[in-house]
C-alpha cells in the first residue's frame, strides 16, 4: 500500500512542492491540500496517513513565527488534528511547520497533552534569519522518522529557530521520554558545539523533538532541501551519493507504513 | 458609517504590550545598542524593546487577555500587559510607529488572527496597529541623544513617526503614539482642468499637478482636447473640452520617462571626433534590432521586448520568464520599504508575462555610497544604514515568497550617495503550452471582464511612475514610498497559478507604476478599449477621489481578463486561497479609455492617443575622448612587497566578502539550488554564478550572473558596457554554462542626460549613453546573447547638503547592469571555482594586457587611469567554448573569472577557497606590454579564467584549448601557502591562504 501523505499549503507556506516531492520519491502518495480546503470539508484529514506542515513564511511569521498558523488551526481544525493523532497516524512539521505545531501545542504532547504549549522556538540569539548548513547528530529516541539514521547534514533557513522550554521539568521530560531526536553538533559530532555549529542557540542544541509516541515529530532543519547530491554544498568538490541525506526521514515516515 | 461618525464615538483604542521575559535574550534590543554605541557613539547602558499592539476596537477585559496570552505573547518566553505599561523602570522610551497609510503588514495580520479567535468581524475603520517601544537606560542620556537615536536610527519620517518621552514625564504625559488611522474628510469629485492658452499656464498645471510632462508634450495634449472630433466625441458622455483631473493624470503617467522611456526613444544627434550622426531612438537602433536579428537565429528565444518580462525556451515543457527593474528613488527615501516593494513588484513582472508563471528566483544588486563614507556629504540616510535597509527589504520580499534570492551584487562608489541603484530580477517558469496556445502569448477579448486581485487600493503610491523620473530632494512627496506585502502577493501567486492551469483567464498583468490606468490600459489595446467603474475597486479606506483611484500604485495588485462564464470558478478559487478579487468592468472593441465613477464618465480618451499620442524628445549628445578630459595613464610607484598589497587589495570594499548579506537569504527553498552563492572547503566564499535546477528531477538547470562595472564609465562607457556583458557572460562559463544559450538583460541606471540649468554637461552624459548602446548592440550580435528584456531609469541623480550646509547636485555614475540566464543541458557538469586537489595544473585562459585603466588596483592608489580593458570578441567566444567543452566533458576541476582585481584576486580567492596553496609562476601567463608584477596581477584585461586541471587531463585540456590563448602557470600544493614568483623569477608573494582569506573577510565583519 502507498500511504496518502497531505502536504499543508496556502497563507505563506513555501516549501510544499519539495515536500510534495521528497515524499513522492519516498514512495507515498502526497497531495498538496490548502488549509481552506480542510476547514471548508472539501478535503478530509482522515483520508490520509502522514500529514506533514512544511517550511515557509506561514502568515509572515507575523507576530510569532508559527503562531498565527497554529491559530488557524487550533481554533478550525482541532477535532479532525487531534483524531488524527489518535489515530495513531504520523505528522512532520519542518521549520515554520515545526514552529506552528509547537505553538498549537501537539508537541511535545508530553503525557498525552496535544493542547497546552509547553516549550517554544523563538528568535535566533544572532537577530537574524541566517541560511546555512548544519551537522545533526540523531539521538536515541522514540521518533520514527529518525530511525536507523546517525548523523545528518542539512540545511537550516530561518530567523527564529531556537528551542527553549517551559521550566526544567518539561526538558527532563523530554530526556526521560527519549522524545529528543536530533541535536546539531560539529563536524566531528560534538553537540556542546556554539554557534554557528549551533545556529540559533537552542537548548542543549536541539534541533527536533518528537512526542511520546514517535510519531508526531518536527524539526528545524529542512530534510526536503537535500533530497539530491547536487543540492549538497559541496558535492563540486567531495564524493557525495546520488541520493540525498534527507530523503531518509520521508522513506522512514512511509515504512511506517509498510 | 463615515470615519467622522466613528470619531464622535470616541472609542480609546487598546494596546497590548508584549516583551522578553528578563531571563530571554532580546536580540533586536542587543543589536539597537551596539549601532547606538558604535555608529552614533552615544553611551547608552540598557536597551528593552516592547512589541506594541494597539487594537481600535472595542473589547472586553476579558478578550483582551485571552488575546495577550493566546495570540500576541509567547507564553515560554515574553510577558505581556494590557492597557496599562508593561515598564516603568527606565530613563527614556522612544516609540516609533507608521504614519495613517503606510501598509501595516503585521497589523493586517494580527486584525485576521483576532477575528479567528473571537469570531467577531472588524468593522469599518476598526484595525490593528503596530508600533514598537525602544525603553532606553543611560545615566548622561539627553533628548538631544534621543532625537538622533530616533531619527537616525529607529525611524525613518518617510513612512515612520515617533514620540521620545523621558521616565520623569511619564506620568504627565500621553506616552502613546496617536493611532494611525487615515481619515480623509472628503467627498469624492471629479475635477475639470481649464488648461488656458498661454505656454505658462500649461507648465503651470504640469508642475502643479506633478505630471512631469514637457511644454511640448503639454501642447499635443491641449491639442488633442481642441479638436472637433474630440469634442463631439465627448460631449455624448457629458464631457467638454477641458480635460478631467484624471485624463490629465493617465496621459502625465503614461506619457512619463517611466512608463514610455522617452530618452532611449529620442532622436538624437551625436557627434565625437569622427563626426555628427542622427539617432532613431537609442532603443529601436541598439537594443531592438540586436535583440530581433538573434531572436531570428536562436529557436531558444521564446518572446522579448513586449511582455512584462523577456521569455525563453527551458525545455519542451517550460518556458522561463527573466525580467530585472531598478528601485532607486523609493530605496533612497525609505530603503528597506523601497527594496521590499521592489523584489515583491518586480516578482510581479514574470508573473504577468504571457499566461503567468510560478516563480523559481530572484536576484538583487546594491550600488551605494561606501558603508564607511566619512567626506563631507549628509545625506539624509548614511550609505551604511541605507545598505542595511535594502538588504533587509530584499530579504522579507524573497523569503516571506517563498522564492531563492541565490545571488546577488554590491558596488560602492559615493555618487551613489546622491541616489543608489537597486537591482532586482526576478524569474519564472510558464508552461510551454496553456491549453492548446503558446504560454509566452496573451489576448484580452472584448466582453472579457476586467478583474482585479490581490490588495486594495489607498493613496499610496499616487505618482511614482511620474516622480521617479525626477531627480531626488527633499521636495520629493513620501507618496510613492511604500511598503511592500509579500504575504498578500504570495496567497495572490498560488492562486493565479492554480487560475491558469484551469484556463480561467485569458490575459493577465501586473498593476505596478500607473496601477489600473496602466495595467488596464495596456491590456485594452489586445480588444481596443474598456469600460471600467472606479467606484467598484475595493479601497483601503474611504474619501480617495476618481483619479486617485485610477492611477494608485498601491502593491500586490495583478489584472485579469476574464471570459464571462469563468467567473464563477474563479470566484470560488478566490475564496480558497482568501485573495480578494472584484470585477472592475469589462473591454471593448470602442477604441475608448473610457472610466466612470457611480455613472458619470471620468476619463474618455481615445486608446490610440493615450499610447501613441507621445511627440518625440530631441536630444544632443557630445562625446568627448577621455585624453580630451585629462586622463592619462600614471606611473605608479615600485612595489616593495606584494603579500601585503595583495591583503589590502583583498579587504577593498569592492572585492571582499559579503558573506553576512548572503546568508540572510534563503537561497534554497524550492529545493532547487545546485549551485550555491557560497562554495568551497567553508562554504563561505562567492561561486562566480548560482545554479538552480527548477524542475524538481530534471537534469537541466539555470546558471544566474551579473556583470557590472560602473568604475569604467569614468574612461569610456562603450567599454564599460562591453566588460560587463563579458562578465556576466564569463560568470555563466566558469560554472559550466555556454554560449549555445545565454540570455541578457540589460538595466541601464543614468543620470540625466536631460538638459537643465543644474545639468551643464548633459549632452557629454547623453553622449556615454549612447556609447554604452553601441557596445550592446556590438557585443550582442558577436556573443549571440540576445537582452530578452531590459530597464532604465535616468534620473540618478539627487541633490545633497554638505557639513557646511550647502547643497550639492550629485550625479552617480553611468551604470549599467548585465544580468544573464544561461541554460545548462546537465547539472551534474557543473563546477565551483575553489581549487579541489593537491597536484592539479593551474591554467590562465585568454591574455593579460596593460589595462588597469578604471582598476580597483588604480582607484586604491586614487588614480582612473587610461588603459581601459576592452573585449575581443572572438578571441573570448573561442576560448568560452573551448571551456565549455572542457568542463562538459569533465576535464576540468575549477574555473574562477579574473573580474575586479584580476589575477591576483583570482588566484587568492581560487585557493582560500579550496584549502590549498598554490604555487604560480608569473613569467608563465601569456601577456602583451607588460613589464612589472603589479601589472600582471592587478589588470583587469577581460576573457580571462584561471582553471585547474587534474593531471591525467593535460593533454586533452591543452588539446581542445590549442587554438586559444593560455598559459600552464602553476600547481594545487598540498600545504596551505599561495607563493607567486615575480617576472624575474624570484618569490614575490608568499602567503598562508588563511591569512589572505582573513584580510578579504575582515572588512563587514561586524555587519
Amino acid at each position: 500500500m502507498k500511504p496518502r501523505a497531505l502536504i499543508l499549503y496556502g497563507y505563506g507556506i513555501n516549501c510544499d512542492f519539495e515536500t510534495q516531492y521528497a515524499f513522492e520519491l519516498a514512495g507515498a502518495e502526497a497531495e498538496r491540500v490548502h488549509i481552506n480546503e480542510l476547514i471548508s470539508g472539501t478535503k478530509k484529514l482522515e483520508n490520509f496517513h502522514i500529514l506533514a506542515f512544511p517550511g515557509g513564511f506561514s502568515f509572515a511569521d507575523d507576530i510569532g513565527a508559527g503562531k498565527v498558523l497554529a491559530n488557524k488551526i487550533k481554533y478550525n481544525l482541532s477535532e479532525p488534528l487531534q483524531q488524527f493523532i489518535a489515530d495513531n497516524k504520523l505528522i512532520i512539521g519542518i521549520c515554520n511547520g515545526f514552529q506552528a505545531m509547537i505553538k498549537m501545542g501537539i508537541l511535545p504532547g508530553i503525557k498525552g497533552d496535544y493542547h497546552s504549549q509547553s516549550a517554544t522556538i523563538t528568535f535566533n540569539d544572532s537577530g537574524r534569519f541566517e541560511d546555512r548548513w548544519v551537522y545533526l547528530k540523531i539521538e536515541p529516541s522514540v521518533s520514527v522518522f529518525t530511525r536507523g539514521i546517525d548523523r545528518l547534514y542539512l540545511p537550516v533557513r530561518h530567523g527564529e529557530g531556537k528551542f527553549a522550554v517551559r521550566d526544567r521539568t518539561v526538558l527532563k521530560n523530554l530526556y526521560d521520554n527519549k522524545q529528543i531526536a536530533l541535536k546539531y553538533c560539529d563536524a566531528k559530532g560534538d553537540t556542546q558545539a556554539s554557534y554557528p555549529w549551533n545556529p540559533n542557540g537552542a537548548l542543549d542544541s536541539i534541533a527536533g523533538i518528537c512526542d511520546q509516541t514517535g510519531k508526531v515529530y518536527g524539526m528545524m532543519p529542512h530534510p526536503e532541501g537535500f533530497l539530491f547530491r547536487t543540492n549538497h554544498p559541496r558535492w563540486t568538490r567531495d564524493d557525495i551519493p546520488e541520493s540525498g541525506e534527507g530523503l531518509k526521514i520521508f522513506q522512514n515516515a512511509v515504512s511506517f507504513f509498510r | 458609517m463615515s470615519d467622522s461618525d466613528i470619531d464622535l464615538k470616541n472609542i480609546m483604542p487598546h494596546r497590548i504590550e508584549v516583551a522578553f521575559k528578563d531571563d530571554q535574550t532580546d536580540a533586536l534590543a542587543d543589536g539597537t545598542k551596539k549601532r547606538i554605541i558604535d555608529d552614533l557613539k552615544i553611551n547608552v547602558q540598557l536597551v528593552k524593546t516592547v512589541d506594541v499592539y494597539t487594537i481600535d476596537k472595542e473589547l472586553s477585559a476579558g478578550q483582551l487577555e485571552f488575546l495577550g496570552n493566546e495570540l500576541f505573547a509567547d507564553p515560554i518566553t515574553q510577558h505581556f500587559s494590557c492597557d496599562c505599561p508593561l515598564f516603568t523602570d527606565f530613563d527614556w522610551l522612544v516609540e516609533v510607529g507608521y504614519k495613517p497609510g503606510v501598509t501595516d503588514n503585521v497589523g493586517r495580520t494580527a486584525a485576521t488572527a483576532i477575528v479567528e479567535m473571537i469570531r467577531e468581524e472588524f468593522g469599518p475603520g476598526e484595525a490593528v496597529y503596530t508600533s514598537r517601544q525602544y525603553l532606553l537606560k543611560g545615566k548622561d542620556l539627553k533628548e538631544e541623544d534621543l532625537d538622533a537615536i530616533a531619527g537616525n536610527l529607529l525611524g525613518n519620517d518617510m513612512v515612520q513617526r515617533w514620540i521620545i518621552v523621558s521616565r520623569a514625564r511619564m506620568q504627565d504625559t500621553d506616552y502613546h503614539l496617536p493611532v494611525a488611522k487615515v481619515r480623509i474628510q472628503h467627498t469624492p469629485s471629479i475635477g475639470h482642468i481649464t488648461l488656458g492658452q498661454s505656454d505658462d499656464a500649461l507648465m503651470e498645471i504640469s508642475s502643479s499637478r506633478k505630471l512631469a510632462l514637457n511644454l511640448k508634450e503639454m501642447q499635443t495634449l491641449q491639442a488633442y482636447f481642441q479638436r472637433e472630433d474630440v469634442i463631439e466625441d465627448r460631449s455624448k458622455v457629458g464631457l467638454d473640452a477641458n480635460p478631467t483631473d484624471a485624463e490629465l493624470e493617465v496621459l502625465g503617467q503614461s506619457w512619463s520617462e517611466h512608463c514610455k522611456h522617452k530618452i532611449f526613444n529620442a532622436l538624437i544627434s551625436y557627434s565625437d571626433s569622427t563626426g555628427t550622426q542622427s539617432i532613431e531612438s537609442l532603443f529601436d537602433t541598439y537594443i531592438k534590432r540586436s535583440t530581433r536579428s538573434l531572436q531570428e537565429k536562436l529557436d531558444w528565444v521564446a518572446s522579448t521586448l513586449w511582455d512584462n518580462s523577456g521569455v525563453m525556451r527551458f525545455n519542451d515543457k517550460w518556458l522561463i520568464a527573466l525580467k530585472c527593474e531598478t528601485h532607486n528613488s523609493p530605496s533612497n527615501e525609505e530603503p528597506y520599504g523601497g527594496a521590499l516593494t521592489g523584489i515583491v513588484g518586480v516578482y510581479r513582472d514574470p508573473m504577468g508575462t504571457g499566461q503567468g508563471c510560478r516563480l523559481i528566483f530572484g536576484t538583487y544588486g546594491f550600488c551605494t555610497g561606501s558603508p564607511y563614507y566619512q567626506g563631507p556629504l549628509r545625506p539624509k540616510l548614511h550609505p551604511r544604514r541605507l545598505l542595511e535597509g535594502v538588504r533587509k527589504g530584499v530579504e522579507h520580499g524573497g523569503n516571506k515568497h517563498g522564492v531563492p534570492t541565490p545571488y546577488g551584487i554590491t558596488y560602492f562608489d559615493d555618487g551613489y550617495i546622491g541616489k543608489p541603484a537597486i537591482f532586482v530580477l526576478a524569474a519564472g517558469l510558464i508552461p510551454a503550452e496553456v491549453h492548446g496556445n503558446p504560454g509566452y502569448k496573451k489576448n484580452a477579448e472584448a466582453e472579457d471582464l476586467i478583474v482585479m486581485c490581490g490588495g486594495r487600493v489607498g493613496v499610496d503610491g499616487i505618482h511614482g511612475a511620474t516622480e521617479s523620473s525626477m531627480e531626488a530632494g527633499e521636495w520629493i512627496t513620501a507618496g510613492h514610498v511604500q511598503i511592500g506585502d509579500p504575504f498578500t502577493q504570495k496567497k495572490m501567486h498560488d492562486f493565479l497559478n492554480e487560475a491558469r492551469d484551469w484556463g480561467l483567464y485569458r490575459c493577465i498583468t501586473d498593476n505596478g507604476a500607473g496601477g489600473l490606468s496602466s495595467s488596464v490600459g495596456e491590456m485594452a489595446q489586445y480588444s481596443n478599449g474598456f469600460e471600467m467603474h472606479l467606484d467598484r475597486v475595493p479601497l483601503k479606506y474611504s474619501g480617495l477621489d476618481p483619479w486617485q483611484i485610477l492611477v494608485s500604485e498601491s502593491q500586490e495588485r495583478m489584472t485579469l481578463a476574464v471570459p464571462p462564464d469563468a467567473l464563477g470558478e474563479l470566484t470560488e478559487l478566490a475564496k480558497k486561497h482568501d485573495v480578494e478579487i472584484s470585477v472592475l468592468g469589462n473591454f471593448t472593441a470602442s477604441g475608448k479609455f473610457h472610466t466612470l465613477y457611480d455613472g458619470q464618465t471620468v476619463t474618455y480618451l481615445d486608446m490610440e492617443f493615450v499610447h501613441k499620442g507621445l511627440p518625440q524628445m530631441q536630444l544632443s549628445a557630445q562625446w568627448k575622448e577621455p585624453e580630451q578630459r585629462g586622463l592619462s595613464e600614471p606611473v605608479l610607484d615600485a612595489v616593495e612587497n606584494h603579500t601585503p598589497l595583495l591583503k589590502k587589495m583583498l579587504a577593498q570594499e569592492n572585492i571582499c566578502s559579503k558573506e553576512y548579506i548572503t546568508r540572510q537569504y534563503d537561497h534554497e527553498v524550492q529545493g532547487t539550488s545546485a549551485i550555491k552563492p557560497l562554495i568551497g572547503k567553508d562554504s563561505d566564499v562567492n561561486s562566480d554564478a548560482a545554479v538552480v535546477r527548477p524542475v524538481l528531477g530534471s537534469r537541466e538547470a539555470i546558471a544566474i550572473s551579473v556583470g557590472i562595472n560602473p568604475g569604467y564609465g569614468l574612461i569610456d562607457t562603450y567599454h564599460m558596457a562591453a566588460c560587463a556583458m563579458d562578465e556576466a557572460i564569463r560568470r555563466i562559463i566558469a560554472v559550466g554554462g555556454s554560449l549555445k544559450q545565454i540570455a541578457l538583460n540589460d538595466n541601464f541606471c543614468w543620470p540625466s542626460p536631460l538638459p537643465t540649468p543644474g545639468n551643464p554637461d548633459a549632452a557629454y552624459k547623453m553622449a556615454q549613453l549612447v556609447r554604452a548602446n553601441k557596445a550592446l548592440y556590438d557585443y550582442t550580435l558577436a556573443f549571440g546573447t540576445p537582452c530578452i528584456s531590459g530597464k532604465d531609469s535616468m534620473s540618478m541623480d539627487g541633490t545633497v547638503v554638505d557639513s557646511q550646509g550647502t547643497w550639492n547636485r550629485i550625479s552617480a555614475l553611468p551604470t549599467l547592469q548585465f544580468s544573464a540566464a544561461g541554460k545548462i543541458d546537465d547539472v551534474n557538469c557543473c563546477i565551483t571555482m575553489d581549487v579541489k586537489k593537491p597536484g592539479d595544473l593551474v591554467y590562465i585562459v585568454g591574455m593579460t594586457r596593460n589595462e588597469l585603466g578604471g582598476s580597483e588596483y588604480y582607484q586604491m592608489n586614487g588614480v582612473t587611469g587610461l588603459n581601459i580593458p576592452r573585449v575581443d570578441a572572438d578571441a573570448s567566444k573561442s576560448i568560452y567554448n573551448a571551456l565549455a567543452e572542457a568542463i562538459t566533458r569533465n576535464l576540468v576541476h575549477s574555473a574562477h573569472g579574473c573580474y575586479r582585481g584580476g589575477l591576483g584576486i583570482a588566484l587568492a580567492q581560487k585557493a582560500f577557497a579550496g584549502g590549498y596553496g598554490m604555487t604560480i609562476d608569473l613569467r608563465q601567463v601569456p601577456a602583451e606590454g607588460i613589464y612589472r608584477d603589479d601589472t600582471l596581477l592587478y589588470s583587469e584585461s577581460t576573457g580571462r579564467l584561471v582553471v585547474t586541471v587534474p593531471p591525467v587531463n593535460r593533454e586533452k585540456f591543452e588539446d581542445l584549448m590549442k587554438r586559444n590563448i593560455y598559459g600552464h602557470i602553476g600547481y594545487v600544493t598540498g600545504d596551505d601557502m599561495l607563493t607567486v614568483a615575480g617576472l624575474d623569477g624570484s618569490t614575490i608573494i608568499s602567503e598562508q591562504i588563511d591569512s589572505l582569506k582573513e584580510a578579504w573577510q575582515e572588512t563587514f565583519r561586524g555587519f
